[in-house]
């Protein structure tokens, strides 16, 4: 076991595509990683490519993945010396990373301190404005200490003082999880309950918070670095602004939208914000940018972020692997100043478009996942998979890079066709539609475009597609040359046939 | 046989002889799911014999859970007067909150689940008179 100084062996402390992504960064850099799972995840592909796995618990991710006591015992009995706690779940708890250093475990992440600053975005505003950072008008109602009061029966007064629409969102936690726009007074509690019912689901911390509503702004978040030698630096931006229901479902680096002159302030302004809260590893500065080139504080992601890729692939690094030498002392190497490549990322979730992108639950019968110059798959699925009901949908990011944002657009529509997902539900043909749409052939896009977006219908199916059809669903499957029948486990009846001579 | 796409409803007769190339096909219980030229479908068997009654979901007596989850509330009474769009249950699944609305104006005739309750995709939550 070489390792990187500090410790050999890593417990990966998630599920699905980032702990694929974090097992790889591991065997690279000549650590071993250990994965963990519920029950729901037994079969799952982090397990299967881990160096071993722990069973945490039942599929409820508050009696496994976010219990911090059955990942302590899980990184002690296999005698981990460090812990990555990839992207949702307990990634943002300064409390576990408090409880994995006091197990004299390292953590390869920022300081519980920096993450308990940014973690409250009532206290990250008032730290960001007192820094000098801009913050999004007149988003703070009150003090930090008063928001608490702000119930049922609190001071609508207030809220109603911003004028509507308004945004409810967790305190917690990113990912627009219990996000709603409110556009009447009338709506305003209903939403805050239900915003807090979904916070305490998702992140176990029921604090929401009410800010001004911008209108068509874009979402540009900056990705930064820090070593724990005081350096800190930037690696340009993401354009993260094709949003559904609050959602990230394409990103891009760099953004169509940032000139060289407008990517130093915001650079500056991101490197400013994690200055002032002492942040050391990987993590990102959200802002708000407004047609007019200004742009507002929104929050910072105290962790590796979901659309790390875009920037890995243009800037030709790797984030997490500079997560594994941070944590072991290292001090950042050179990093590229600017972009050299552009690429976009569309996130595949276990959704149907055609149903209100209702997420779905089942067996992944059939996942074929696309290669080619220029494309990068990061997925957490393999064909058979349960799709379990109690995690987040997204089954894979599927990233595509070019020399121009023309040519990572057009690889990355090829791609998405060539991916084959049956047995589940999901938005590939959307997405492959929305990258073929003029505002995003164009690169105008604004977070609220997706609302009003008209997409052309998907064609109608072809003959070819009844006659596939009716040869699976009729007569035995082992009567007609080039059937499969299927050996996956569970209640479907799965036969399955390729055309083609497969 | 005669195939129904879920999507657009179409039908059309075809013989289970050939699966074409550039596509692939697997049958999941009654449905057929079958990937063409980069577009996934949904297709079941029509029954041959049976008078098949348009699904209109104006005239649905039932409301079913969208998805497999977790309930939430139920924020009706068997007896309610409801109007179109009322929300009448809360589903929780995969960190997200739906809630199920009236599709009509009516009476609550029926409330089969209660608060925590799990349910599967389908399931009948409510009935509506």
């Amino acid at each position: 076991m070489t390792g990187v100084g500090r410790f050999g062996r890593v417990l990966v402390a998630n599920r699905g595509e980032i702990a694929v992504r974090v097992i790889r960064a591991c065997r690279t850099a000549g650590l071993e990683s250990v994965a963990v799972y519920s029950d729901a995840d037994r079969e799952a592909r982090h397990v299967a490519l881990a160096d071993a796995a722990v069973r945490l618990g039942p599929a409820p991710a508050r009696e496994s993945y976010l219990s911090i006591p059955l990942l302590l015992a899980a990184a002690k009995e296999t005698r981990c010396d460090a812990v990555h706690p990839g992207y949702g779940f307990l990634s943002e708890s300064g409390d576990f990373a408090r409880a994995v250093t006091d197990a004299g475990l390292v953590w390869i992440g920022p300081p519980a301190e920096a993450m308990e600053a940014m973690g409250s975005k009532i206290s990250a505003r008032e730290r960001m404005r007192a820094a000098g950072v801009p913050v999004v008008p007149g988003a703070l109602i009150g003090a930090s200490e008063e928001h608490e009061k702000i119930s049922l029966n609190g001071t609508f007064k207030e809220i109603l003082s911003l004028g509507f629409p308004v945004l409810v969102k967790a305190s917690a936690g990113g990912g627009g999880k219990g996000m709603r726009i409110v556009t009447s007074p009338s709506d305003l509690s209903e939403a805050i309950a239900s915003c807090r019912r979904e916070a305490l689901a998702a992140f176990g911390n029921s604090t929401v918070y009410v800010e001004k509503y911008l209108d068509s702004p874009r979402h540009i978040e900056v990705q930064i670095l820090g070593d724990a030698h005081g350096t800190v630096v930037a690696l340009g931006e993401r354009e993260c602004s094709l949003q559904r229901r609050h959602q990230k479902v394409v990103e891009e680096c760099p953004s169509p939208a940032v000139t060289p002159e407008l990517r130093a302030r915001l650079c500056k302004a991101a490197v400013e914000a994690a200055r002032a809260v002492g942040y050391v590893s990987a993590g990102t500065v959200e802002f708000l940018l407004e047609p007019s080139g200004a742009f507002w504080f929104l929050e910072m992601n105290t962790r590796l972020q979901v659309e790390h890729p875009v920037t890995e692939e243009a800037f030709s690094v790797d984030l997490v692997a500079l997560q594994l030498r941070i944590a072991a002392g290292e001090r950042l190497p050179e990093l590229p100043a600017a972009p050299a490549f552009h690429a976009i990322e569309a996130r595949v979730y276990a959704e149907d478009p055609d149903a209100g992108f209702l997420p779905q639950a089942g067996r992944l019968l059939v996942w074929v996942e696309p290669s080619g110059p220029g494309v990068r798959v990061d997925s957490g699925v393999i064909s058979g998979q349960a799709v379990d009901v109690h995690y987040d949908p997204m089954l894979a990011k599927i990233v595509a890079k070019g020399r121009t944002r023309e040519e990572a657009r057009r690889r990355l529509v090829a791609a998405l066709r060539e991916t084959v997902a049956l047995g589940v539900a999901t938005n590939l043909s959307w997405l492959g539609r929305l990258l073929e749409s003029d505002p995003v052939v164009r690169g105008e896009t604004y977070t609220g475009l997706l609302e009003t977006l008209l997409l052309p219908a998907p064609p109608p199916p072809p003959h070819e597609v009844f006659a596939a059809a009716a040869s699976v669903l009729s007569g035995p499957a082992s009567a007609a040359p080039g059937s499969t029948k299927s050996s996956w486990p569970g209640p479907f009846d799965t036969r399955f046939r390729m055309g083609g001579g497969a | 046989m005669r195939l129904r796409d879920l999507r657009t409803g179409e039908e059309r007769e075809a013989a289970g002889t050939d699966v074409a190339p550039g596509t692939t096909a697997i049958r999941a219980g009654e449905i057929a799911w079958v990937s063409h030229r980069g577009e996934t479908y949904r297709l079941s068997a029509v029954p041959r014999f049976s008078s098949r009654t348009a699904h209109r979901p104006e005239d649905t007596p039932s409301l079913e859970a969208p998805m497999p989850g977790r309930i939430l509330g139920v924020r009706t009474a068997v007896g309610a007067t409801v109007r179109k769009g009322d929300t009448l249950v809360l589903v929780e699944a995969m960190k997200m909150e739906h809630a199920v609305r009236a599709p009509k104006d009516g009476t609550v005739t029926r409330i089969l689940v209660t608060e925590g309750q799990m349910v599967g995709l389908g399931d009948v939550l409510v009935e509506m008179g």
